[in-house]
């Protein structure tokens, strides 16, 4: 199977299957809504003919009566209450594990829960024919008539079928009233010997061909009281039983071709592929390469695989048209430097216009490519709208979730990275911040919570808020728990946005009962560090009884930063713009030295601690002392600070190379020159020096430690 | 009800019912008969008044375990029944 082929099968059933779920839940909240209906039926479709072209059995007979069930649905007979819409998202889920498996390239395999779903929807099936009008199911499907077609309906009953009342022969009769049956064979192979034989058994199966008209559906309708515990196939073989194997059969396996004959069954075949060796395996076997070796290279394919498969970016075709068309112009203006650069002497203002307008499309081209990475937060938040709603389930409250700003874009890597803080965000609200519906109707509130995940942009950058309207954290618990832990000196003075801040203190945790959802404490912390991984920074607001607010502030983009650029020795380093407050000379300030604080320096009747970049990196000053060093007022979160750098060189936009990149660069420079902790990247500057950028909050704790704040 | 009567010929006929219902006891009718005789048989089952998958599984497991039996005159309801549901060709 082409790669690609199963590449876009991956992608595109993501796709679908978020939409499946989506629809699934707006369902189940508002079980009138058409539109849903339709749209999970066309997911249930798209998804089987898709896992059909490129043939994969499990997931096509669980697509199979999803859409059987999800058609009766649609027909009214069948409405999604609770348990069958977590049903159907267990099928979700399973259909998202082969998914999984499909976009690493391993074999898909049926997983634990699917035979229960496949039976449990095939039941269901079984239950709304014996009760629904069989009226609603005869409408247009029903009536519909195609040209004729060939089916092949290989019947294995149970053992104990008579006892049901039926006897398989008699689907031959009804399979008769639906066309021509071309051909009947019944094979007594498994028949005991008559002393042997056990009268109330069945032991003889049946392989019918039939011509019709009537579509597949109402083949499978003969056999709508049996399919769920007896082995029946149909198989279309119209091409292979009309066209007498003439063209057709040289694009069939050699496994459909025998199926198609008659001579094996469709189970022989899956049997046989199982023993079917891989080539590895193969080369294993004959010696040329040692397991291990396999094993290892085996391993790497599959980390490959599913980094290909994650790093994989659909782009909207007019963000590629633009790109396209000011790759086009940028030709043309180098064209143009190209030509005046000849006669420079003639030309020099042409030739200074020709490159300005080359600078404008270079702008303009690198911000198309980055929106080519930029994708709306929609998906990431329909995402928790299932982990809303399971939660609730397991833990018996009561919740609606709105999203605000969904359009917002966000970088791709940045929405990826964001999802596991969002996630662990959500579930806290849920655990821990919404009430039992019992006290939340105490407190005169309505028994079900509400969650709102809003996201906006805002002075170039990105807010990203969880809201709930639960009952708040109580800022004198938090201290008090801080106290009880040492964590702070009992007579610390702190502001509520400092208490907040405790809470994402490593293994600080205020849950008063240890849930399975939000587990022990663990949490906050590893929040709060994959926000500041992606050059972040999350705080809590909260009021007690009315809820808690997590906010979080992103870059618009991890691959560009503005920057200010200065020297320390001989080295030059980037200063994200954002964490810059301002500049101060060192001859206009006022520094002192207060014993155990070090040095503090003066900005705006501020005492601000300060911190000589140089020490702390560890890089050797200057050998002459030029220009005097200037002080960077920079600001995290919580606090001020000064840096003192040796000069100022300018602002300009920086784009950040990745930070295996930047290591390998490290390495290149002084040993000991930099421990990670405070750089946040690296980048080529103009004149081809490479600059370290540094994260401030990380320089705050090389320089004063984890928590300055609370000691 | 499903009675089964033999001649010293071996000619074996059957009536009423060869269905799921008279299964066991058309079984243990025939086991008793081929311990009793070696003999082949002809099977004639022109009493017979329905036939279904359970009883045709009994005489052809009966015909599987001493060949050679013929079986012959089957009424044409019957018969029909056996030719659509494909059990003719196994039976006869």
């Amino acid at each position: 199977m082409a790669a690609n082929l199963l590449a876009t099968f991956a992608n595109e059933s993501e796709e679908l299957l978020t939409d499946f779920e989506q629809s699934l839940m707006t369902l189940e909240s508002d079980p009138g809504n058409e539109e849903a209906v339709h749209q999970i039926f066309r997911a249930a479709h798209t998804l089987k003919s898709g896992a059909g072209m490129i043939g994969l059995p499990p997931f096509v007979e669980l697509a199979h009566v999803a859409e059987e069930v999800l058609e009766r649905v649609r027909n009214h007979e069948l409405e999604i209450d609770a348990p069958l819409a977590t049903t159907l998202l267990r099928c979700v889920d399973e259909f998202r594990r082969m998914v999984s498996q499909v976009a690493v390239g391993q074999e898909v395999t049926r997983g634990p829960d699917h035979p229960t779903l496949l039976n449990s929807l095939a039941r269901l099936i079984v239950a709304v024919s014996l009760a629904g009008p069989p009226a609603a199911r005869q409408g247009p499907v029903a009536s519909t008539r195609t040209a004729s077609r060939v089916y092949r309906i290989d019947m294995e009953f149970r053992g104990d079928i008579f006892i049901t009342g039926q006897d398989p022969a008699q689907f031959v009769l009804e399979l008769e009233e639906l066309g021509e049956v071309l051909e009947v064979t019944v094979d007594d192979g498994q028949l005991p010997s008559l002393d042997k034989l056990d009268p109330s058994q069945c032991y003889l199966t049946w392989r019918v061909q039939l011509r019709t008209e009537h579509p597949r559906e109402k083949l499978d309708d003969v056999f709508m009281f049996v399919a769920d515990d007896n082995n029946i196939s149909i198989t279309d073989v119209t091409s292979s039983r009309d066209q007498g194997f003439g063209l057709a059969s040289a694009d069939m396996k050699i496994g459909e071709l025998l199926m198609a004959e008659g001579c094996v069954r469709e189970q022989d075949i899956t049997e046989a592929l199982q023993h079917q060796k891989r080539l590895g395996e193969v080369l294993v076997d004959l010696g040329k390469v040692k397991k291990e070796a396999l094993n290892k290279v085996l391993t790497k394919q599959a980390v490959a695989r599913q980094v290909r498969q994650a790093t994989s970016v659909r782009v909207d075709t007019e963000k590629l048209d633009k790109l396209l068309n000011l790759v086009g112009e940028m030709v043309i203006a180098i064209s143009q430097v190209s030509a005046t650069g000849v006669s420079l002497v003639d030309s020099a203002a042409e030739h200074a216009a020709a490159i300005e307008s080359l600078e404008v499309i270079g702008r303009e081209l690198q911000g198309q490519v980055l929106s080519t990475r930029m994708m709306p937060i929609e998906e990431t938040f329909n995402r928790f709208k299932r982990l809303v709603r399971d939660l609730c389930q397991d833990l018996g409250k009561y919740a609606v979730i709105e999203t605000f700003g969904t359009e917002t874009e966000l970088d791709k890597t940045v929405l990826e990275q964001l999802a596991d803080p969002l996630k662990h965000m959500i579930r806290n609200a849920v655990a821990h911040g919404l009430e039992e519906p019992a006290e939340r109707l105490r407190f005169g509130k309505s028994d079900t919570g509400r969650i709102q995940l809003r996201a906006a942009q805002r002075q170039g950058h990105i807010l990203v808020e969880v809201v709930d309207d639960g009952r708040g954290i109580d800022p004198d618990a938090v201290l008090a728990k801080a106290r009880s832990r040492g964590l702070i000196s009992p007579d610390a003075r702190l502001s509520e946005k400092q208490i907040f801040d405790l809470l994402f203190l490593p293994g600080f945790s205020t849950a008063k009962e240890v849930s399975e959802v939000s587990g022990r404490g663990v949490g906050l912390d590893v929040v709060r560090k994959n926000v500041v991984d992606l050059r972040g920074t999350v705080e809590i607001v909260s009021a007690i009884g009315r809820g808690t607010t997590f906010r979080i502030r992103l870059p618009m983009t991890l691959a560009i930063i503005e920057g200010m650029n200065v020297q320390v020795g001989a080295q030059t380093l980037t200063l994200p713009l954002s964490s810059v407050v301002e500049l101060l000379t060192v001859r206009n300030a006022t520094i002192s030295t207060i014993e155990g604080k070090g040095e503090l320096v003066c900005a705006r009747d501020e005492f601000l601690p300060l911190v000589r970049l140089g020490e702390l990196l560890g890089v050797p000053p200057p050998a002459t002392n030029a220009s005097a060093p200037v002080i960077v007022i920079v600001e995290t979160d919580t606090h001020k600070f000064g840096l003192m750098v040796d000069r100022v060189l300018g602002m300009d936009q920086t784009v950040i190379k990745p930070l295996q990149t930047v290591f390998s660069l490290v390495s290149t420079l002084e040993p000991g020159f930099c421990k990670p902790e405070g750089v946040a990247g690296a980048t080529i500057r103009g004149d081809g020096d490479v600059a370290l950028i540094l994260d401030v909050p990380g320089l705050e704790r090389m320089a004063f430690g984890e928590c300055r704040g609370a000691l | 009800m499903i009675q089964v009567t033999v001649d010293c010929n071996g000619w074996l006929s059957l009536s009423g019912e060869a269905t799921i219902h008279y299964a066991a006891e058309l079984q243990s009718a025939l086991v008793a008969l081929r311990a009793e005789r070696a003999n082949d048989f002809v099977l004639d089952l022109g009493a017979l008044t329905a036939i279904d998958t359970a009883g045709v599984q009994v005489l052809l497991a009966f015909r599987k375990s001493s060949e050679p039996v013929r079986v012959t005159s089957c009424p044409d309801p019957l018969r029909a029944v056996l030719v659509r549901g494909g059990l003719v060709k196994l039976l006869m």
